[in-house]
Protein backbone atom coordinates (compact mmCIF):
# COMPACT_ATOMS: atom_id res chain seq x y z
CA UNK A 1 0.00 0.00 0.00
CA UNK A 2 1.38 3.39 -0.94
CA UNK A 3 2.21 5.76 1.89
CA UNK A 4 0.59 8.61 0.01
CA UNK A 5 -2.73 6.85 0.26
CA UNK A 6 -2.58 6.60 4.04
CA UNK A 7 -3.34 9.54 6.27
CA UNK A 8 -1.86 9.02 9.69
CA UNK A 9 -2.95 10.52 12.96
CA UNK A 10 -0.49 13.40 12.86
CA UNK A 11 -1.79 14.63 9.59
CA UNK A 12 -5.33 14.40 10.86
CA UNK A 13 -4.39 16.40 13.92
CA UNK A 14 -2.82 19.11 11.82
CA UNK A 15 -5.78 19.37 9.54
CA UNK A 16 -8.22 19.55 12.40
CA UNK A 17 -6.17 22.27 14.00
CA UNK A 18 -6.27 24.28 10.78
CA UNK A 19 -9.96 23.80 10.23
CA UNK A 20 -10.94 24.56 13.80
CA UNK A 21 -8.48 27.34 14.31
CA UNK A 22 -6.94 25.71 17.37
CA UNK A 23 -3.44 24.64 18.19
CA UNK A 24 -2.21 21.16 17.45
CA UNK A 25 -2.06 20.27 21.10
CA UNK A 26 -5.76 20.86 21.52
CA UNK A 27 -6.43 18.90 18.40
CA UNK A 28 -4.28 16.05 19.64
CA UNK A 29 -6.08 15.98 22.99
CA UNK A 30 -9.37 15.91 21.16
CA UNK A 31 -8.34 12.96 19.04
CA UNK A 32 -7.07 11.06 22.04
CA UNK A 33 -10.28 11.70 23.95
CA UNK A 34 -12.31 10.85 20.87
CA UNK A 35 -10.64 7.49 20.46
CA UNK A 36 -10.80 6.70 24.14
CA UNK A 37 -14.50 7.44 24.54
CA UNK A 38 -15.33 5.58 21.36
CA UNK A 39 -13.38 2.47 22.36
CA UNK A 40 -14.78 2.49 25.89
CA UNK A 41 -18.32 2.72 24.56
CA UNK A 42 -17.75 -0.15 22.17
CA UNK A 43 -16.16 -2.29 24.86
CA UNK A 44 -19.18 -1.69 27.04
CA UNK A 45 -21.28 -3.04 24.17
CA UNK A 46 -22.78 0.35 23.59
CA UNK A 47 -23.32 1.89 20.15
CA UNK A 48 -22.08 5.39 19.49
CA UNK A 49 -23.85 7.96 17.35
CA UNK A 50 -21.58 10.77 16.27
CA UNK A 51 -23.60 13.26 14.32
CA UNK A 52 -20.87 14.43 12.01
CA UNK A 53 -19.25 11.05 11.37
CA UNK A 54 -21.70 8.20 11.78
CA UNK A 55 -22.80 5.35 13.94
CA UNK A 56 -20.49 2.75 15.44
CA UNK A 57 -21.94 -0.45 16.85
CA UNK A 58 -20.74 -3.93 17.61
CA UNK A 59 -21.50 -6.50 14.95
CA UNK A 60 -23.58 -9.25 16.50
CA UNK A 61 -22.87 -11.72 13.69
CA UNK A 62 -19.11 -11.25 13.59
CA UNK A 63 -17.44 -11.38 16.96
CA UNK A 64 -15.12 -8.46 17.58
CA UNK A 65 -16.16 -6.58 14.48
CA UNK A 66 -17.61 -3.08 14.49
CA UNK A 67 -20.33 -1.94 12.15
CA UNK A 68 -20.10 1.59 10.82
CA UNK A 69 -22.80 3.62 9.11
CA UNK A 70 -21.67 6.94 7.75
CA UNK A 71 -23.69 10.00 8.62
CA UNK A 72 -25.66 11.84 6.01
CA UNK A 73 -23.26 14.75 5.64
CA UNK A 74 -20.23 12.51 5.37
CA UNK A 75 -21.90 10.19 2.88
CA UNK A 76 -23.13 13.04 0.74
CA UNK A 77 -19.72 14.64 0.56
CA UNK A 78 -18.01 11.37 -0.30
CA UNK A 79 -20.55 10.50 -2.97
CA UNK A 80 -20.64 13.97 -4.47
CA UNK A 81 -19.07 12.91 -7.82
CA UNK A 82 -21.87 10.41 -8.36
CA UNK A 83 -24.71 12.35 -6.81
CA UNK A 84 -25.82 13.67 -10.20
CA UNK A 85 -26.76 10.20 -11.40
CA UNK A 86 -30.18 8.82 -10.73
CA UNK A 87 -31.50 5.29 -11.07
CA UNK A 88 -32.58 4.54 -14.61
CA UNK A 89 -35.47 2.33 -15.46
CA UNK A 90 -34.51 -0.31 -18.00
CA UNK A 91 -36.71 -1.72 -20.72
CA UNK A 92 -37.69 -5.36 -20.41
CA UNK A 93 -35.95 -6.28 -23.67
CA UNK A 94 -32.98 -4.03 -23.33
CA UNK A 95 -29.85 -5.23 -21.62
CA UNK A 96 -27.73 -2.44 -22.94
CA UNK A 97 -26.49 -0.87 -19.76
CA UNK A 98 -24.18 1.46 -21.63
CA UNK A 99 -27.01 3.02 -23.59
CA UNK A 100 -29.04 3.38 -20.46
CA UNK A 101 -26.17 5.02 -18.60
CA UNK A 102 -25.10 7.14 -21.53
CA UNK A 103 -28.56 8.57 -21.71
CA UNK A 104 -27.93 10.19 -18.41
CA UNK A 105 -24.79 11.94 -19.51
CA UNK A 106 -26.65 14.98 -20.66
CA UNK A 107 -28.65 14.98 -17.47
CA UNK A 108 -25.46 14.71 -15.49
CA UNK A 109 -24.00 17.62 -17.39
CA UNK A 110 -27.09 19.66 -16.85
CA UNK A 111 -27.11 18.88 -13.20
CA UNK A 112 -23.43 19.66 -12.93
CA UNK A 113 -23.91 23.00 -14.66
CA UNK A 114 -26.81 23.85 -12.46
CA UNK A 115 -24.76 22.95 -9.45
CA UNK A 116 -21.97 25.13 -10.61
CA UNK A 117 -24.25 28.06 -11.24
CA UNK A 118 -25.80 27.86 -7.85
CA UNK A 119 -22.64 26.89 -6.09
CA UNK A 120 -23.12 29.28 -3.31
CA UNK A 121 -26.42 27.72 -2.38
CA UNK A 122 -26.40 24.20 -3.74
CA UNK A 123 -22.85 23.31 -2.99
CA UNK A 124 -23.16 24.36 0.62
CA UNK A 125 -22.21 21.85 3.19
CA UNK A 126 -24.86 20.53 5.53
CA UNK A 127 -26.05 22.67 8.31
CA UNK A 128 -23.81 22.85 11.27
CA UNK A 129 -20.63 22.83 9.28
CA UNK A 130 -18.18 25.45 10.43
CA UNK A 131 -17.15 28.22 8.14
CA UNK A 132 -13.44 27.96 7.39
CA UNK A 133 -11.27 30.93 8.17
CA UNK A 134 -9.40 32.75 5.46
CA UNK A 135 -6.18 31.01 6.38
CA UNK A 136 -7.62 27.69 5.32
CA UNK A 137 -8.46 29.13 1.93
CA UNK A 138 -4.96 30.44 1.36
CA UNK A 139 -3.22 27.16 2.19
CA UNK A 140 -2.81 24.67 -0.58
CA UNK A 141 -3.20 21.09 0.49
CA UNK A 142 -1.42 18.35 -1.39
CA UNK A 143 -4.50 17.16 -3.18
CA UNK A 144 -6.30 19.40 -5.61
CA UNK A 145 -9.63 17.95 -4.65
CA UNK A 146 -8.99 18.80 -1.07
CA UNK A 147 -8.56 22.40 -2.07
CA UNK A 148 -11.88 22.32 -3.86
CA UNK A 149 -13.55 21.16 -0.73
CA UNK A 150 -11.96 23.89 1.29
CA UNK A 151 -12.98 26.51 -1.21
CA UNK A 152 -16.49 25.33 -1.41
CA UNK A 153 -16.89 25.26 2.26
CA UNK A 154 -15.39 28.69 2.44
CA UNK A 155 -17.81 30.07 -0.08
CA UNK A 156 -20.86 28.95 1.67
CA UNK A 157 -22.60 31.47 3.77
CA UNK A 158 -25.30 29.21 5.00
CA UNK A 159 -23.50 27.72 7.94
CA UNK A 160 -25.47 27.89 11.12
CA UNK A 161 -23.51 29.07 14.13
CA UNK A 162 -22.32 26.05 15.99
CA UNK A 163 -22.61 27.65 19.37
CA UNK A 164 -26.35 27.73 19.16
CA UNK A 165 -26.56 23.99 18.59
CA UNK A 166 -24.18 22.84 21.27
CA UNK A 167 -25.49 24.85 24.20
CA UNK A 168 -26.29 21.88 26.32
CA UNK A 169 -25.52 23.75 29.54
CA UNK A 170 -28.45 25.99 28.99
CA UNK A 171 -30.49 23.14 27.77
CA UNK A 172 -32.00 25.19 25.00
CA UNK A 173 -31.34 22.89 22.12
CA UNK A 174 -33.40 19.80 21.61
CA UNK A 175 -30.93 17.19 20.46
CA UNK A 176 -33.72 14.78 19.69
CA UNK A 177 -34.44 16.77 16.57
CA UNK A 178 -31.12 16.61 14.84
CA UNK A 179 -31.23 18.93 11.84
CA UNK A 180 -28.62 16.97 9.99
CA UNK A 181 -30.56 13.77 10.25
CA UNK A 182 -33.91 15.22 9.24
CA UNK A 183 -35.09 15.64 5.70
CA UNK A 184 -37.31 18.65 6.10
CA UNK A 185 -34.62 21.27 6.59
CA UNK A 186 -35.31 24.17 4.32
CA UNK A 187 -31.70 25.19 4.09
CA UNK A 188 -30.52 21.80 3.01
CA UNK A 189 -28.57 22.14 -0.24
CA UNK A 190 -29.51 20.25 -3.33
CA UNK A 191 -26.84 17.63 -3.11
CA UNK A 192 -28.04 16.78 0.34
CA UNK A 193 -31.46 16.22 -1.09
CA UNK A 194 -29.99 13.96 -3.68
CA UNK A 195 -28.01 12.22 -1.01
CA UNK A 196 -31.13 11.90 1.04
CA UNK A 197 -32.90 10.35 -1.87
CA UNK A 198 -29.98 8.07 -2.47
CA UNK A 199 -29.79 7.04 1.13
CA UNK A 200 -33.47 6.36 1.05
CA UNK A 201 -32.89 4.29 -2.04
CA UNK A 202 -30.24 2.42 -0.22
CA UNK A 203 -32.81 1.24 2.21
CA UNK A 204 -34.16 -2.13 1.32
CA UNK A 205 -36.61 -1.80 -1.53
CA UNK A 206 -37.43 -5.46 -1.68
CA UNK A 207 -35.05 -5.70 -4.57
CA UNK A 208 -33.35 -8.59 -6.05
CA UNK A 209 -30.07 -8.15 -7.79
CA UNK A 210 -29.76 -9.47 -11.27
CA UNK A 211 -26.15 -10.58 -11.17
CA UNK A 212 -25.29 -9.92 -14.77
CA UNK A 213 -26.89 -13.08 -16.00
CA UNK A 214 -28.80 -12.83 -19.21
CA UNK A 215 -32.45 -13.43 -18.80
CA UNK A 216 -33.87 -16.27 -20.73
CA UNK A 217 -35.82 -15.10 -23.70
CA UNK A 218 -38.73 -16.96 -25.17
CA UNK A 219 -37.89 -17.66 -28.78
CA UNK A 220 -40.88 -17.14 -31.00
CA UNK A 221 -39.73 -20.08 -33.11
CA UNK A 222 -40.56 -22.43 -30.25
CA UNK A 223 -44.10 -21.14 -30.16
CA UNK A 224 -44.49 -21.58 -33.91
CA UNK A 225 -43.22 -25.14 -33.78
CA UNK A 226 -45.59 -26.00 -30.98
CA UNK A 227 -48.57 -24.48 -32.80
CA UNK A 228 -47.70 -26.23 -36.03
CA UNK A 229 -47.38 -29.58 -34.30
CA UNK A 230 -50.73 -29.07 -32.63
CA UNK A 231 -52.48 -28.33 -35.93
CA UNK A 232 -50.89 -31.32 -37.63
CA UNK A 233 -51.90 -33.58 -34.78
CA UNK A 234 -55.49 -32.40 -34.93
CA UNK A 235 -55.68 -32.99 -38.68
CA UNK A 236 -54.21 -36.46 -38.43
CA UNK A 237 -56.59 -37.34 -35.64
CA UNK A 238 -59.56 -36.07 -37.64
CA UNK A 239 -58.65 -38.10 -40.70
CA UNK A 240 -58.00 -41.18 -38.64
CA UNK A 241 -61.35 -40.80 -36.98
CA UNK A 242 -63.13 -40.60 -40.31
CA UNK A 243 -61.41 -43.72 -41.60
CA UNK A 244 -62.08 -45.61 -38.42
CA UNK A 245 -65.74 -44.67 -38.48
CA UNK A 246 -66.05 -45.75 -42.08
CA UNK A 247 -64.42 -49.07 -41.24
CA UNK A 248 -66.65 -49.76 -38.28
CA UNK A 249 -69.86 -48.50 -39.85
CA UNK A 250 -69.66 -49.20 -43.62
CA UNK A 251 -72.19 -47.69 -45.94
CA UNK A 252 -74.68 -50.51 -46.61
CA UNK A 253 -77.05 -50.97 -49.48
CA UNK A 254 -79.91 -50.61 -47.12
CA UNK A 255 -78.80 -47.10 -46.23
CA UNK A 256 -78.65 -46.14 -49.88
CA UNK A 257 -82.05 -47.63 -50.48
CA UNK A 258 -83.47 -45.79 -47.53
CA UNK A 259 -82.21 -42.53 -48.97
CA UNK A 260 -83.39 -43.27 -52.49
CA UNK A 261 -86.79 -44.69 -51.73
CA UNK A 262 -88.10 -41.36 -50.59
CA UNK A 263 -86.87 -39.68 -53.75
CA UNK A 264 -88.38 -42.30 -56.02
CA UNK A 265 -91.69 -42.36 -54.23
CA UNK A 266 -91.94 -38.62 -54.35
CA UNK A 267 -91.21 -38.61 -58.07
CA UNK A 268 -93.87 -41.22 -58.76
CA UNK A 269 -96.46 -39.43 -56.73
CA UNK A 270 -95.73 -36.11 -58.35
CA UNK A 271 -96.00 -37.55 -61.86
CA UNK A 272 -99.42 -39.19 -61.46
CA UNK A 273 -101.12 -38.38 -58.21
CA UNK A 274 -104.58 -39.43 -59.36
CA UNK A 275 -103.48 -42.85 -60.58
CA UNK A 276 -101.80 -43.58 -57.31
CA UNK A 277 -104.91 -42.72 -55.37
CA UNK A 278 -106.98 -45.12 -57.42
CA UNK A 279 -104.52 -47.92 -57.06
CA UNK A 280 -104.29 -47.37 -53.34
CA UNK A 281 -108.04 -47.51 -53.10
CA UNK A 282 -108.19 -50.74 -55.07
CA UNK A 283 -105.40 -52.22 -53.04
CA UNK A 284 -106.95 -51.36 -49.75
CA UNK A 285 -110.28 -52.83 -50.81
CA UNK A 286 -108.84 -56.11 -51.84
CA UNK A 287 -105.89 -56.22 -49.53
CA UNK A 288 -107.14 -59.30 -47.74
CA UNK A 289 -107.54 -61.36 -50.91
CA UNK A 290 -104.41 -60.32 -52.81
CA UNK A 291 -101.63 -62.67 -53.31
CA UNK A 292 -99.09 -60.22 -52.04
CA UNK A 293 -101.01 -59.67 -48.86
CA UNK A 294 -100.77 -63.37 -48.20
CA UNK A 295 -97.13 -63.12 -48.98
CA UNK A 296 -96.70 -60.29 -46.51
CA UNK A 297 -98.15 -62.43 -43.75
CA UNK A 298 -95.63 -65.15 -44.35
CA UNK A 299 -92.37 -64.93 -42.43
CA UNK A 300 -90.23 -67.07 -44.70
CA UNK A 301 -88.98 -66.22 -48.18
CA UNK A 302 -89.94 -69.68 -49.49
CA UNK A 303 -93.66 -69.02 -49.27
CA UNK A 304 -93.22 -65.98 -51.46
CA UNK A 305 -91.35 -67.92 -54.07
CA UNK A 306 -94.14 -70.54 -54.22
CA UNK A 307 -96.77 -67.95 -55.06
CA UNK A 308 -94.74 -66.28 -57.74
CA UNK A 309 -94.68 -67.88 -61.12
CA UNK A 310 -91.44 -69.65 -61.94
CA UNK A 311 -89.02 -67.92 -64.28
CA UNK A 312 -88.30 -69.34 -67.66
CA UNK A 313 -85.40 -71.63 -67.37
CA UNK A 314 -84.02 -71.25 -70.84
CA UNK A 315 -80.59 -69.62 -71.14
CA UNK A 316 -81.76 -67.50 -73.98
CA UNK A 317 -82.65 -63.97 -72.89
CA UNK A 318 -81.09 -64.31 -69.45
CA UNK A 319 -79.84 -60.97 -68.36
CA UNK A 320 -76.78 -60.88 -66.14
CA UNK A 321 -74.79 -58.22 -64.48
CA UNK A 322 -71.49 -58.09 -62.64
CA UNK A 323 -70.92 -56.63 -59.22
CA UNK A 324 -68.21 -53.98 -59.25
CA UNK A 325 -67.25 -50.74 -57.54
CA UNK A 326 -70.39 -48.63 -57.26
CA UNK A 327 -72.39 -51.36 -58.91
CA UNK A 328 -74.27 -53.63 -56.60
CA UNK A 329 -77.77 -55.08 -56.23
CA UNK A 330 -79.54 -51.82 -55.54
CA UNK A 331 -77.97 -49.99 -58.45
CA UNK A 332 -78.69 -52.96 -60.73
CA UNK A 333 -82.29 -52.86 -59.63
CA UNK A 334 -82.42 -49.19 -60.36
CA UNK A 335 -80.96 -49.79 -63.78
CA UNK A 336 -83.08 -52.74 -64.83
CA UNK A 337 -86.33 -52.10 -62.96
CA UNK A 338 -86.27 -48.36 -62.35
CA UNK A 339 -86.12 -48.48 -58.57
CA UNK A 340 -83.63 -49.53 -55.92
CA UNK A 341 -86.26 -51.37 -53.88
CA UNK A 342 -86.42 -54.26 -56.31
CA UNK A 343 -82.94 -55.46 -55.38
CA UNK A 344 -84.65 -58.04 -53.22
CA UNK A 345 -85.72 -59.97 -56.29
CA UNK A 346 -82.22 -60.00 -57.69
CA UNK A 347 -81.10 -61.35 -54.34
CA UNK A 348 -83.83 -63.95 -54.44
CA UNK A 349 -82.81 -64.98 -57.93
CA UNK A 350 -79.18 -65.38 -56.90
CA UNK A 351 -79.45 -66.74 -53.39
CA UNK A 352 -77.03 -69.55 -54.17
CA UNK A 353 -74.34 -66.97 -55.03
CA UNK A 354 -75.05 -64.26 -52.50
CA UNK A 355 -74.81 -65.01 -48.80
CA UNK A 356 -74.92 -61.42 -47.60
CA UNK A 357 -76.75 -58.93 -49.79
CA UNK A 358 -74.87 -56.04 -48.07
CA UNK A 359 -71.43 -57.45 -48.87
CA UNK A 360 -71.38 -58.96 -52.34
CA UNK A 361 -67.95 -59.88 -53.61
CA UNK A 362 -66.54 -57.90 -56.49
CA UNK A 363 -66.88 -59.64 -59.84
CA UNK A 364 -69.87 -61.72 -58.89
CA UNK A 365 -72.10 -62.29 -61.91
CA UNK A 366 -75.73 -62.17 -60.93
CA UNK A 367 -78.78 -63.01 -62.96
CA UNK A 368 -81.27 -60.25 -63.45
CA UNK A 369 -84.70 -61.87 -63.33
CA UNK A 370 -87.48 -60.86 -65.61
CA UNK A 371 -89.67 -58.13 -64.21
CA UNK A 372 -92.81 -60.09 -64.92
CA UNK A 373 -91.62 -62.98 -62.83
CA UNK A 374 -91.92 -60.98 -59.64
CA UNK A 375 -94.50 -58.48 -60.96
CA UNK A 376 -91.98 -55.71 -60.77
CA UNK A 377 -93.33 -52.30 -61.64
CA UNK A 378 -91.50 -49.16 -60.55
CA UNK A 379 -94.60 -47.08 -61.07
CA UNK A 380 -96.78 -49.28 -58.97
CA UNK A 381 -96.91 -48.40 -55.28
CA UNK A 382 -98.20 -51.88 -54.62
CA UNK A 383 -95.17 -53.40 -56.20
CA UNK A 384 -92.91 -51.07 -54.25
CA UNK A 385 -94.70 -51.92 -51.05
CA UNK A 386 -94.27 -55.60 -51.73
CA UNK A 387 -90.56 -55.10 -52.34
CA UNK A 388 -90.22 -53.26 -49.06
CA UNK A 389 -91.97 -56.04 -47.25
CA UNK A 390 -89.64 -58.48 -48.88
CA UNK A 391 -86.66 -56.47 -47.73
CA UNK A 392 -87.99 -56.51 -44.17
CA UNK A 393 -88.33 -60.27 -44.33
CA UNK A 394 -84.79 -60.64 -45.55
CA UNK A 395 -83.54 -58.41 -42.73
CA UNK A 396 -85.43 -60.40 -40.11
CA UNK A 397 -84.06 -63.61 -41.53
CA UNK A 398 -80.52 -62.33 -41.38
CA UNK A 399 -80.95 -61.23 -37.77
CA UNK A 400 -82.12 -64.68 -36.85
CA UNK A 401 -79.19 -66.24 -38.62
CA UNK A 402 -76.69 -63.91 -36.97
CA UNK A 403 -77.73 -64.89 -33.42
CA UNK B 1 -24.80 6.58 23.29
CA UNK B 2 -26.10 9.54 21.38
CA UNK B 3 -24.13 12.42 19.99
CA UNK B 4 -24.77 14.68 22.92
CA UNK B 5 -23.53 12.15 25.45
CA UNK B 6 -20.50 11.35 23.38
CA UNK B 7 -19.50 14.97 22.98
CA UNK B 8 -20.13 15.54 26.64
CA UNK B 9 -17.72 12.81 27.61
CA UNK B 10 -15.10 14.02 25.17
CA UNK B 11 -15.44 17.59 26.36
CA UNK B 12 -14.92 16.50 29.94
CA UNK B 13 -11.71 14.74 29.02
CA UNK B 14 -10.41 17.65 26.98
CA UNK B 15 -11.62 20.39 29.31
CA UNK B 16 -13.38 22.11 26.44
CA UNK B 17 -16.96 23.12 26.03
CA UNK B 18 -19.39 20.90 24.22
CA UNK B 19 -19.70 23.47 21.48
CA UNK B 20 -16.00 23.51 20.85
CA UNK B 21 -15.90 19.73 20.95
CA UNK B 22 -18.65 19.63 18.39
CA UNK B 23 -16.72 21.97 16.21
CA UNK B 24 -13.69 19.74 16.41
CA UNK B 25 -15.89 16.73 15.59
CA UNK B 26 -17.17 18.46 12.50
CA UNK B 27 -13.64 19.28 11.51
CA UNK B 28 -12.76 15.62 11.86
CA UNK B 29 -15.66 14.79 9.55
CA UNK B 30 -14.36 17.27 7.02
CA UNK B 31 -10.92 15.73 7.14
CA UNK B 32 -12.34 12.26 6.74
CA UNK B 33 -14.50 13.28 3.79
CA UNK B 34 -11.62 15.11 2.18
CA UNK B 35 -9.24 12.19 2.48
CA UNK B 36 -11.73 9.53 1.48
CA UNK B 37 -12.88 11.52 -1.51
CA UNK B 38 -9.25 11.75 -2.57
CA UNK B 39 -9.00 7.98 -2.37
CA UNK B 40 -6.90 7.96 0.79
CA UNK B 41 -7.29 5.99 4.00
CA UNK B 42 -7.47 7.58 7.40
CA UNK B 43 -5.87 5.46 10.09
CA UNK B 44 -6.67 6.12 13.73
CA UNK B 45 -4.44 4.04 15.98
CA UNK B 46 -6.34 1.90 18.41
CA UNK B 47 -9.61 2.53 16.61
CA UNK B 48 -9.43 1.55 12.98
CA UNK B 49 -9.22 2.91 9.51
CA UNK B 50 -11.62 4.68 7.23
CA UNK B 51 -11.26 3.83 3.57
CA UNK B 52 -13.20 4.58 0.40
CA UNK B 53 -15.11 2.01 -1.60
CA UNK B 54 -16.65 2.45 -5.02
CA UNK B 55 -19.75 0.37 -5.56
CA UNK B 56 -20.22 -0.41 -9.23
CA UNK B 57 -23.48 0.20 -11.00
CA UNK B 58 -25.90 -2.70 -10.67
CA UNK B 59 -29.20 -3.78 -12.13
CA UNK B 60 -31.88 -4.48 -9.60
CA UNK B 61 -35.52 -5.47 -9.82
CA UNK B 62 -38.05 -3.62 -7.76
CA UNK B 63 -40.36 -6.32 -6.51
CA UNK B 64 -43.16 -3.90 -5.83
CA UNK B 65 -43.36 -2.66 -9.42
CA UNK B 66 -41.51 -5.42 -11.21
CA UNK B 67 -39.37 -2.92 -13.10
CA UNK B 68 -35.66 -3.19 -13.66
CA UNK B 69 -33.57 -0.32 -12.44
CA UNK B 70 -29.99 0.57 -13.18
CA UNK B 71 -28.45 1.94 -10.01
CA UNK B 72 -25.55 4.31 -10.64
CA UNK B 73 -22.16 3.79 -9.03
CA UNK B 74 -21.75 5.06 -5.52
CA UNK B 75 -18.78 6.09 -3.46
CA UNK B 76 -19.04 5.17 0.19
CA UNK B 77 -16.77 5.27 3.19
CA UNK B 78 -16.20 2.14 5.24
CA UNK B 79 -14.61 1.50 8.54
CA UNK B 80 -12.38 -1.39 9.53
CA UNK B 81 -11.70 -2.03 13.17
CA UNK B 82 -8.11 -2.09 14.38
CA UNK B 83 -6.79 -5.53 15.40
CA UNK B 84 -6.16 -4.37 18.95
CA UNK B 85 -9.74 -3.21 19.29
CA UNK B 86 -10.99 -6.46 17.79
CA UNK B 87 -9.10 -8.47 20.38
CA UNK B 88 -10.44 -6.30 23.15
CA UNK B 89 -13.96 -6.71 21.93
CA UNK B 90 -13.56 -10.47 21.72
CA UNK B 91 -12.21 -10.61 25.25
CA UNK B 92 -15.00 -8.43 26.50
CA UNK B 93 -17.55 -10.63 24.79
CA UNK B 94 -15.95 -13.76 26.14
CA UNK B 95 -15.85 -12.40 29.66
CA UNK B 96 -19.04 -10.83 29.34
Amino acid sequence: MDDDKIVNLNEVIKRIAVLSDVDEETSKEFMQAFSRVLVDALLSKDSVDIRAIGRFSEDEHASGNVKFEASLPLASVVNRPFSCFDPVELDDESDDIENASSGDVSDAEISVDSMQDGATEEEALPDGMPELPDEAVMQKPENEKASELFLESADTGDAVPIEEEYEDEQGAVDESVDPQWTETDENKPEQDVAATVRIDNRKPLQVEIVGGEEEKKHHPLVRWIFSLGLVIGLCVGFIAGILLYDYIYPVSQRDIIADEIDDVEMAVIEDDIAAVDEVVAVVSASSEDSIYSQAENDDTAESVSEIVKPVHESDKGVVTDTVSAGRFLATMARKHYGSYVFWVYIYEENRQLISDPDNVAMGTVVVIPDAAKYRIDAKSPESIKAAKAKAAEIAAERRRLSR
Amino acid sequence: MDNKTFLGKVSKLTGRTVAETGQLSDALMTVLADCVTAGREVVLPGVGRFYPVLEEETVVVDRTTGKRLLLPPEAIVRFECAPSLVNKLKEARHNG
